[in-house]
């Protein structure tokens, strides 16, 4: 009987190690940059920086993409209850200077163009669309956006030259969940922990490390509402031709004038 | 004794500490991007022990004069209603500190960027009515209100005159002051003043903590056309008016907004 019990014991012991030996196969190597770059009280695990990093390496390095979604995001009304407020997002990049974004829903639809000079929103619903002169890279086109104009471009860590410093700029903390679906396909959970917002990442599981859901937790706000997305799905594929990023007016659309944001006194 | 040399070492950091609090208190921004969310705040403080879930403390806004008060719900019956004459005192408006005009302009365009605000404004009272609209009876905790001799009456945001059949559904008369802000209500802020705006009529809050129907703001953007707003177009551009205000569409934070102009 010992024997036996032994045996088992034996048995139980190699299949998790299997196990365990197969998940580690599906995660790229820590690099040593990644695990000198822990804190020493270890409150970012080398394991989920490393798959973060290999996310935003494999987003930094396609030449163009394009995904589809939704969001979710989270407002309180009056009353203090959370109502979440969905749209369906397109955007398409092509590095270094062309983005193209698309967000809709049956009361809203507005699109965005940058082609390296110019940013152009569309509002699909008034056929209005305005104009701003912008820098000729991505990312300063984005923080001009951003500073000079109050524009809020969902999902815009995608875009950017450097996914991976962008999201760990403030981090504080990052942590590893283990394996959950996502719209059915397995995915690693992460989170991360900053002063400003918290934030939760699920990168699938396999050869291509693509990004299936991103959760911002506006932690500082009453209520904490929360901005929520799915990508339900990825084209890595060169296919966007530049004329993609250049603003066509539709028939009959009217210019209009575009604001810069109000600053504080 | 000359106290300059003794206070000048401090009055630096006491200014630059005064004005790091002021900047604290703008409300964060809700992005939906980490980008767009880490510029809005400030630089990052060193890493610290890990803080575990129970002891984060969200942080909870104190109502402010100038915020929206919480609606309390009405339930007088119609033959109970409560008559206010309203002095006429337009001037004496509450003046809300600049560092409480900056969070409303800061909270203002960040509810505007998110661009929620067609799907919010079907869930309030007031979205089912518009001017001339006539109806039997007037809903339950309506409020009378007297001005200038004359009795309107007024709920959720609508307020209505004697109709001839019941009652009709009216343009806000200004100088009506109601003791709470109609639901959904926005933010508008125009120079050093903050102003609510809700079914087409411009609200200020008064030292009392009433607020008073003005007259629209030359230069006030809002998100939302007045009910019953017509399209105009002048020389080849597009405006809308209502009750004689003219709105150019223009685009601000992102989705289209408007605001108001001179007369073309």
């Amino acid at each position: 009987m010992k024997l036996l019990f032994s045996i088992a014991n034996g048995l139980l012991l190699m299949f998790a190690g299997c196990a365990t030996a197969q998940e580690q196969t599906n995660v790229p190597p820590a690099t040593s940059d990644t695990v000198a770059s822990t804190s020493t009280d270890n409150t970012l695990l080398p394991r989920a920086e490393t798959l973060l990093h290999s996310a935003c390496d494999f987003l930094a390095q396609a030449p163009a993409f394009s995904f589809k979604g939704e969001t979710w995001r989270e407002h309180l009304n009056d009353e203090g209850q959370k109502i979440q407020f969905s749209r369906s997002v397109e955007m398409d990049v092509k590095r270094p200077d062309g983005l193209r974004l698309e967000i809709s829903s049956p009361s809203s639809e507005r699109c965005f163009w940058y082609d390296g000079k110019t940013l152009t929103i569309l509002d699909r619903t008034h056929n209005w669309y305005s104009t701003a002169a912008m820098p000729p890279t991505l990312d300063d086109a984005i923080d001009s956006a951003r500073d000079d104009y109050g524009i809020d471009l969902p999902l815009i860590d995608f875009a950017v030259s450097d996914p991976y410093t962008n999201a760990i700029a403030k981090v504080e903390s990052a942590k590893y969940y283990g394996i959950g679906p996502v719209l059915g396909v397995p995915c690693y959970h992460l989170a991360f922990a900053q002063q400003n917002v918290d934030w939760q990442i699920w990168i699938e599981v396999g050869p291509q490390p693509l990004i299936r859901k991103f959760v911002i937790t506006h932690k500082n706000d009453p209520g904490q509402p929360e901005f929520t997305a799915f990508i339900t799905s990825w084209d890595l594929t060169d296919r966007i031709a530049d004329s993609d990023f250049v603003f066509t007016a539709p028939v009959s659309a009217s210019k209009i004038e575009m604001r810069k944001e109000q600053s504080a006194h | 004794m000359k106290l300059f040399p003794i206070l000048r070492p401090v009055a630096l950091p006491v200014s630059i500490l005064t004005v790091c609090a002021l900047c604290y208190n703008l409300p964060a921004a809700e992005y939906g991007s980490l980008r767009g969310n880490n510029r809005s705040s400030g630089p990052s403080q060193p890493a610290q022990h890990q803080q575990p879930q129970e002891s984060r403390q969200p942080e909870i806004r104190q109502p402010q004069p100038e915020a929206r008060p919480e609606q309390r719900p009405e339930q007088r019956p119609q033959d109970h209603p409560e008559q206010r004459e309203v002095p006429q005192r337009p001037d004496e408006h509450f003046q809300p500190a600049p560092e409480q005009v900056d969070r409303a302009r800061a909270e203002a365009a960040d509810t505007r960027r998110q661009d929620i605000a067609p799907e919010r404004q079907q869930s309030y009272f007031w979205s089912d009515y518009h001017r001339g609209m006539n109806i039997d009876r007037l809903p339950g905790g309506y409020r009378r209100i007297g001005l200038r001799g004359h009795n309107y009456f007024y709920f959720g945001g609508v307020f209505y005159d004697n109709g001839p059949s019941g009652y009709v559904v009216i343009a806000p008369p200004v100088d009506a002051e109601i003791p709470d802000l109609p639901p959904g209500a926005e933010t508008v802020v125009v120079g050093s003043s903050i102003y609510y705006y809700a079914a087409g009529a411009f609200y200020l809050q008064q030292p009392d903590g009433g607020y008073l129907v003005v007259a629209p703001p030359m230069g006030a953007v809002v998100s939302l056309l007045p009910p019953d707003a017509t399209e105009s177009d002048v020389n080849g551009i597009a405006y809308y008016v209502a009750d004689g205000v003219y709105y150019l569409p223009v685009m601000q934070n992102g989705v289209t907004a408007f605001e108001i102009v001179p007369q073309p």
